[in-house]
């Protein structure tokens, strides 16, 4: 099961000391694999349909809605749940109790008997219990700037500025979308072999997507109850602007470290599409038109990317300044050449910041549809099939495997407090990963296995006191402390993506980078760190609503639509 | 009974496991076992539990086999980890398929063995026979193919045995392809599901997992999440 890093015939994937790196992974921007993208190209090719069984909700705002979402195979049931919060409940932070909204996606069509259980259990969250039948449990909360503004606005039958709404971007943000058995929800077992469902988070984001129509069709009621004989819908074009957001924490951050050969499959499947796209011999007109389109709307893109985070905020300045270099570059330069795309590739590797590089790779991916799309029926991974330790491998082996694939990690002092300045812990109050501070705060010796970094180094030391011919299972058998790394290097030599090749305890960390990787390969945009610890997003802003999915462009959506018309893909 | 789904019976047997000393490697052995028991319908968080309750504070080295040498395996004093024990049985599965006959002299909730002799099973394509003795008298004997388990002798109530004297694990050489049609006994196949767990069980083993939390300061309660900002605007 090895593999190759040079499938294409030309162009080798860029190896992962160049693309495991935490500064690279946090420059991460959305492609055409993202999971939001693929979810709706499988919902539009299967002319899934869409309906509103269930709409009780009443002035105060207070009630159910029930989405049903039809397939040619299966049907799911969102089930909304909308309170009357009490703003001084109002928080985003996983100890929150009350939210302005909650949400199960239900598997199937669901009665009455199940609404009701529902409805005891969904509203409380982690504090309720759900049953195999469901598969996503999420909430949100307003944006209080925002949501009542539009409410006013389209009650007095007008419709809300579109410069207002560009600054937050979305009416309600999401505060977790837990899916795959937690709180005894159906296991990813259940629905794996579902065609529909082929591919990580593909019911988390079906999900998230009612959701988003869910806000859109409550803001209207809110503004029709304000107001019935004044008030008006939003106009489509308006709406499509409106996202759903999402704040994550650090409870996400371990994630891509416990989960190495998905992201293994997530990285493999980019950086093949990027390589065989750098392999092909011509840059055709329409791949190159469809280039320049998408780049004007990643420039409009960058226009509605807020941030109070500073260091965030001084990316996005550079990006601006990479693309404005990008859009001055002439392509006539690159296409006489052989390897047009590898050419422009290796220009930006040269000319731009990380944040430019990698949104560059997104820009190269999205002409490609006949490439890259197949990839994203790949990128999901049997952990538990790999797990098994080969115990013949010998000392000897494992040490090579450790100078091949871990040496960022051999060459740290542990020993010195700047490297192992972080411990990851579980804090017993929310049962959430957290971050302490080494030797300032208690807790260490409860530290979590996320210090991959100083545990590789640890292995090596005590293998290189080992007979060079004794077998990994009798060495592991004398230092059971080292099954857990020794599993990951023998892992790793499998897959080379599996890895971060970076320390997740040194002071270098930014635990945000780990965030923003994995929320790009969800799709999000307008990445906007709140800290070093948690981010705040956008998900499926500008992307066609339901109702509408029949008669759109499914996947057009990505970045501001503004330029299409003239662009006219 | 309450329900729980297989990933949070991994997730809570995995920390109940490194709560009760485990090394994280082995923990995730025993979460990874626990999990694949219950998926088939077997006795699972019942075994870990006795597992951990009977071992609990006691040094690795008075768990472990002695010497991996011999082909009988036992501890200075008291009855075998099956975790270890499993662990190292699937590490050293090359010398059971060389017509190596290992004998575990006393081990405590043996049937956690099987998972991961049946994911070295699959990964392998050869397969396993585990037998043994319970401590009350009943004789199991499991075949451990790639793709599926056949209870050969017992039930599966003898699967959830608290200990058991002298378990034989010995590897099989010949093709197990058609062990469903050729054998009448039990075959034990994989269920997805909701597992039904007494709540003292899952209290319990949520006790043990909780010793590996860390317990919230005020200073924990700003910083390790990372708040500052407001986040209700």
């Amino acid at each position: 099961m090895t593999t190759q890093l040079n499938s294409t015939n030309s162009i080798s994937l860029r190896p992962p000391q160049q693309v495991m790196k935490l500064d690279r992974l946090g420059s991460f921007h959305q492609t055409r694999l993202s999971f939001m993208r693929a979810v709706m190209r499988r919902l539009k090719r299967d002319n899934w349909t869409f309906e509103c069984p269930i709409w009780r909700i009443n002035e105060q705002g207070e009630g159910i809605a029930v989405y049903l979402a039809k397939g040619p195979e299966r049907s799911y049931s969102m089930v909304c749940f909308a309170h009357d919060l009490d703003p001084a409940k109002r928080s985003d932070r996983v100890i929150a109790e009350a939210w302005d909204t909650t949400f199960a996606l239900y598997d199937g069509v669901i009665g009455e008997d199940d609404i009701e259980r529902l409805s005891l259990n969904v509203p409380k969250q982690e504090a309720g219990r759900c049953l195999e039948s469901e598969l996503v449990l999420s909430r949100a909360n307003k944006s209080v700037r925002l949501f009542e503004y539009v409410v006013r606005e389209l009650a007095a039958g007008r419709q809300p500025d579109q410069t207002e709404l560009n600054k937050v971007g979305y009416l309600m943000r999401t505060t977790a979308v837990y899916g795959n058995g937690k709180l005894g929800m159906a296991d990813r077992d259940r629905i794996a072999n579902r065609s529909e469902m082929l591919g990580p988070f593909r019911a988390e984001m079906l999900a998230v997507w009612l959701i988003r129509n869910f806000v859109s069709d409550y803001v209207e009621q809110m503004a029709t109850y304000r107001s019935p004989e004044t008030a008006v819908k939003l106009e489509p074009e308006i709406r499509r602007s409106l996202g759903v957001g999402n704040s994550t924490g650090l409870g996400m951050a371990p994630f891509l470290v416990n989960h190495p050969i998905l992201l293994h499959s997530w990285i493999h499947a980019r950086e093949s599409a990027l390589a065989r796209i750098r392999a092909l011999p011509t840059m055709t007109a329409a791949a190159r038109k469809h280039y320049e389109v998408y780049l004007e709307s990643a420039h409009l893109s960058l226009d509605r990317w807020f941030t109070v985070d500073e260091r965030q905020a001084e990316r996005v300045t550079v990006l601006r300044r990479d693309l404005e270099k990008l859009s001055a570059l002439s392509l006539d330069t690159f296409t006489g050449d052989d390897l047009p795309w590898d050419k422009l590739y290796r220009w930006g590797e040269s000319e731009l910041s990380l944040e430019g590089q990698e949104l560059l790779v997104s820009l190269l991916l999205e002409p490609h549809a006949e490439i890259v799309d197949a990839y994203a029926s790949v990128m999901y991974a049997e952990e538990n099939d790999n797990f098994r330790i080969d115990g013949s491998q010998s000392v000897a082996d494992l040490l090579v495997a450790l100078e091949e694939h871990y040496s960022w990690a051999l060459s740290v002092d542990y020993d010195t407090h700047p490297n192992s300045v972080f411990f990851w812990y579980v804090s017993e109050e929310k049962l959430e990963p957290r971050l302490g501070s080494r030797g300032e705060e208690p807790g260490d010796n409860l530290e979590q296995p996320l210090s991959i970094g100083r545990d590789a180094a640890c292995l090596y030391k005590d293998l290189l006191n080992a007979q060079t011919d004794q077998k990994i299972g009798a060495f592991l058998i004398d230092y059971p402390e080292h099954r857990l790394i020794a599993r990951r290097v023998q892992l790793t030599q499998r897959y080379p993506y599996a890895e971060i090749q970076d320390n997740l305890i040194g002071e270098d960390l930014l635990p945000v980078d780990l965030l923003r990787c994995k929320l790009s390969f969800f799709g999000a945009t307008r990445f906007d760190p709140r800290s070093d610890r948690w981010v705040r997003i956008t998900m499926f802003q500008n992307a066609p609503y339901p109702h509408e999915l029949a008669t759109m462009d499914e996947d057009n959506w990505a970045y501001p639509m503004d330029i299409r018309e003239e662009g006219s893909l | 009974m309450e329900r729980y789904s297989l990933n949070e019976i991994e997730a809570s047997a995995r920390k109940a496991a490194r709560g009760a000393g485990m090394s994280w490697g082995l923990a995730e052995e025993a979460g990874k076992a626990t999990r694949w028991l219950a998926a088939r319908g077997l006795p699972n968080v019942c075994l870990l539990l006795s597992l951990l309750k009977t071992n609990d504070g006691k040094a690795y080295n008075e768990l472990r086999p002695q010497s991996l040498d011999l082909d009988i395996w036992n501890t200075p004093n008291g009855p075998l980890c099956p975790v270890i024990s499993g662990s190292a049985l699937n590490d050293l599965a090359d010398r059971l398929l060389d017509r190596h006959e290992i004998i575990l002299e006393s081990v405590i909730s043996p049937a956690l063995i099987l998972p991961i002799l049946g994911r070295a099973a699959k990964a392998i394509g050869k397969g396993f026979s585990v037998s043994w003795f319970s401590v009350s008298g009943g004789a199991v004997k499991v075949i451990i193919a790639p793709d599926v388990l056949y209870l050969e002798q017992g039930t599966i109530n003898d699967l959830g045995t608290e200990q058991a004297e002298r378990v034989s694990v010995s590897g099989i050489l010949s093709d197990l392809s058609n062990l469903r049609a050729e054998k009448s006994g039990t075959i034990i196949e994989r269920v997805v599901q909701g597992v039904p767990l007494s709540s003292e069980d899952w209290a319990d083993l949520q006790a043990f997992a909780a010793r590996t939390y860390v317990p919230a300061t005020e200073e924990s309660r700003l910083k390790g999440a990372g708040a500052g900002l407001s986040d209700n605007d």
